[in-house]
């Protein structure tokens, strides 16, 4: 690889990091209170889906994400309600909700645009800035603020120390007159937001139709870079960079190459990375004492 | 009696969730212009008219989902087993196709299976890796690996849509019962159930491994190498998965298709299958047989009422989303049970 062919990988990692970036991102805020989210893979689909299908039926990007930005709302309030109020099952909570989208895009995208497979691509063309012919999404910038600003909510506000409190300690931090639940609840909302953001921007922004089972693992991928992150916004950002950086990659031999059958084993990078990485940091890796626990009062 | 009303009180649950789950698929029917009560029930009773594939998917998914139970009574979440059954059928294959052996190509393809997933179980307990994320890497590592296999080196040279087929030396031979022919991986898959229904109630080192996964504390107290029994667990679970994957290479599908569809899915659904079967063997039986009926005859309806076959996804995972909830209930009596 040349030195301007790096930089072509690097912009588009600029692009690919942005989905992991956000769902992270918002993954770190739900995890610091104690709520695990295994479902932002669905969250990620569903919410690719319903953008495509709004910017389609509507023409407007905007409404596309505010779209996804809701039901990504809707869908963290559903596992807030399980998670957070019935105290059920996180991770069994998170893997239903996985199933069942895939499950119903398959079925929406059928009703939807008439076959197995795909939406029509969006005549839409998103907003952005052109550097050495690959578009920068404003979303970056949007993923970058995000970062900074969950980092300072969590280490320079009193929400944040409260909400900290909950994710470590719900005991006492009950004792002291805070409310769990209503904590966990808003951290929940807010961090399914975010993932609703990341899967209306894959598809409206980053790949312009909505594909079956596009997430490709993303989800998952931002939860790895939550723990490689320490719990911490900016080194999520930065786990987010590199993870965008190996997806890059990938995408770039394989437009090089074309598809052949050495593409599939390509494909393996942006995975390997991450496990290595997660594997890498896991020993000094801090996380949320409370995290995965229902809270039960006495 | 205490037993009778607690197995009363499960099934009660899983039925009223299965319940909900269907008439979401019903509702689904209604969307797509289908009668919801005709397709809902010929979509559970059609599937009599594919047994072979309902009774090989039962004894499959009923090795799947056993190993998503035996890591989580050793309190791990194993999600690995989708991985480990594409390394079985790979291994399986092509040690089918080089060798022409049964035995060999069961036996490898297994060990293939308890190495995938033992590298999990292997970074959670050296290096405290979380083993879902580590089971799902290596799931699309697995998924990758399984496609550049299947295209280029088991590719077959004549018929391009799948991959070179085991001899007839190396497959294991179909049964005949009541007149209709069934593959005897059922046979195999009900064996090693029982073994293991017999090691984790029977068993000193079963009885181990769920305290264990119930109080870690209190087992390490005791004595027991915590890290030791969890990475068995998760060995074992590679092992009944990868042992899926072998067999319906050399028992039914003896090739694999370039798009993967004839290894995918079967782990993902041994989870559904496990947490609907509560983690029992017998609740993992009768769920078996109810997701394999559910998946056949959804393949059944779909030309028939023009519904997707994914209904089914919808309706498998709302009703593990609905058994996540009342877990509040486990929970509860853990806690006083272990004030005693």
């Amino acid at each position: 690889m040349e030195a301007g062919d790096l930089l072509v990988v690097g912009v588009i990692s600029l692009s690919a990091m942005v989905p992991i970036a956000l769902t992270a991102l918002g993954e770190v805020l739900a995890e610091r209170s104690g709520v695990v989210n295994i479902g932002l893979e669905g969250i990620l689909l569903l919410t690719a889906w319903l953008g495509v299908y709004v910017v389609l039926e509507t023409g407007s990007i905007l409404l596309g994400y505010l779209a996804g930005l809701l039901l990504g709302a809707l869908l963290g309030l559903m596992h807030a309600a399980i998670a957070v109020y019935l105290k059920g099952d996180q991770i069994i909570a998170g893997l239903g909700l996985n199933i069942a989208a895939a499950g119903l895009t398959a079925l929406g995208t059928l009703a939807a645009w008439g076959n197995y497979g795909q939406s029509p691509p969006l005549e839409v063309k998103p907003p952005g800035i052109e550097v050495l012919g690959q578009r920068i999404s404003p979303l970056v910038f949007v993923a970058i603020l995000v970062g900074v600003g969950i980092w300072w909510l969590l280490e320079k506000t009193r929400l944040g120390h409260k909400i900290k409190a909950v994710g470590d300690d719900p005991r006492s931090a009950d004792a002291l007159g805070i409310n769990v639940e209503r904590i966990r609840l808003a951290a929940t909302v807010a961090g399914a937001s975010l993932a609703g953001l990341a899967g209306a921007y894959m598809s409206i922004d980053y790949l312009g139709s909505f594909v079956k089972l596009m997430s490709g693992g993303r989800g998952f991928i931002a939860l790895a870079d939550v723990a490689f992150s320490g719990w911490n916004p900016l080194g999520a950002l930065l786990g987010a960079a590199i993870f965008g950086f190996s997806d890059a990659v990938a995408r770039y031999y394989n437009i090089v190459a074309g598809t052949t059958a050495s593409s599939y084993l390509i494909n393996t990078i942006p995975y390997i990375v991450t496990l290595v990485a997660v594997a890498a940091t896991a020993r000094r890796a801090r996380m949320p004492r409370a995290l995965g626990r229902p809270y039960i009062k006495e | 009696m205490r037993l009778a009303a607690k197995i009363l009180r499960e099934a009660a649950l899983v039925g009223a969730a299965l319940m909900v789950g269907l008439a979401i698929g019903g509702l689904v029917a209604v969307f797509f212009d289908a009668p919801p009560l005709g397709f809902l029930v010929d979509m559970v009773l059609s599937a009599r008219h594919l047994p072979d594939m309902v009774v090989e998917y039962t004894a499959l998914l009923a090795l799947t989902a056993t190993a998503f139970a035996i890591p989580l009574h050793a309190g791990l979440f194993n999600i690995g087993a989708e991985g480990s059954f594409y390394a079985g059928a790979l291994v399986a294959l092509m040690v089918g196709v080089k060798t022409g052996s049964l035995l060999l190509a069961l036996l490898l393809g297994t060990l293939a299976g308890v190495i995938v997933t033992g590298v999990a179980g292997a970074l959670r307990v050296w290096l405290g890796v979380n083993e879902v994320l580590s089971t799902i890497m290596i799931n699309w590592v697995m998924y990758w690996v399984m496609l550049y296999l299947v295209v280029d080196a088991l590719a077959d040279p004549v018929f391009t849509q799948r991959t070179v087929k085991v001899p007839r030396e190396a497959r294991l031979p179909w049964i005949n019962v009541a007149g209709v022919d069934i593959p005897s991986t059922i046979i195999v898959s009900a064996v090693i159930i029982v073994g293991v229904w017999v090691f984790l109630r029977m068993t000193r080192y079963g009885l181990l491994l769920r305290v264990v996964g119930a109080n870690e504390e209190a087992a390490r107290m005791r004595g027991v190498n915590v890290g030791l029994y969890r990475l068995a667990s998760m060995l074992i679970a590679g092992g009944l998965a990868g042992l899926a994957g072998s067999l319906h290479i050399v028992g039914f599908s003896y090739s694999i298709d370039v798009l993967g569809g004839t290894v995918r899915n079967y782990g993902f659904n041994g989870i559904g299958v496990a947490l609907m079967g509560r983690n029992d063997p017998l609740g993992i039986l009768a769920a078996s047989l109810l997701f394999s009926s559910l998946l056949a005859g959804s393949q059944v309806v779909e030309p028939i009422y023009k519904v997707p076959k994914e209904a089914a996804d919808l309706v498998i995972g709302i009703v593990i989303i609905l058994l996540s909830a009342p877990t509040v209930f486990t929970i509860i009596r853990s806690r006083l049970g272990g004030g005693r």
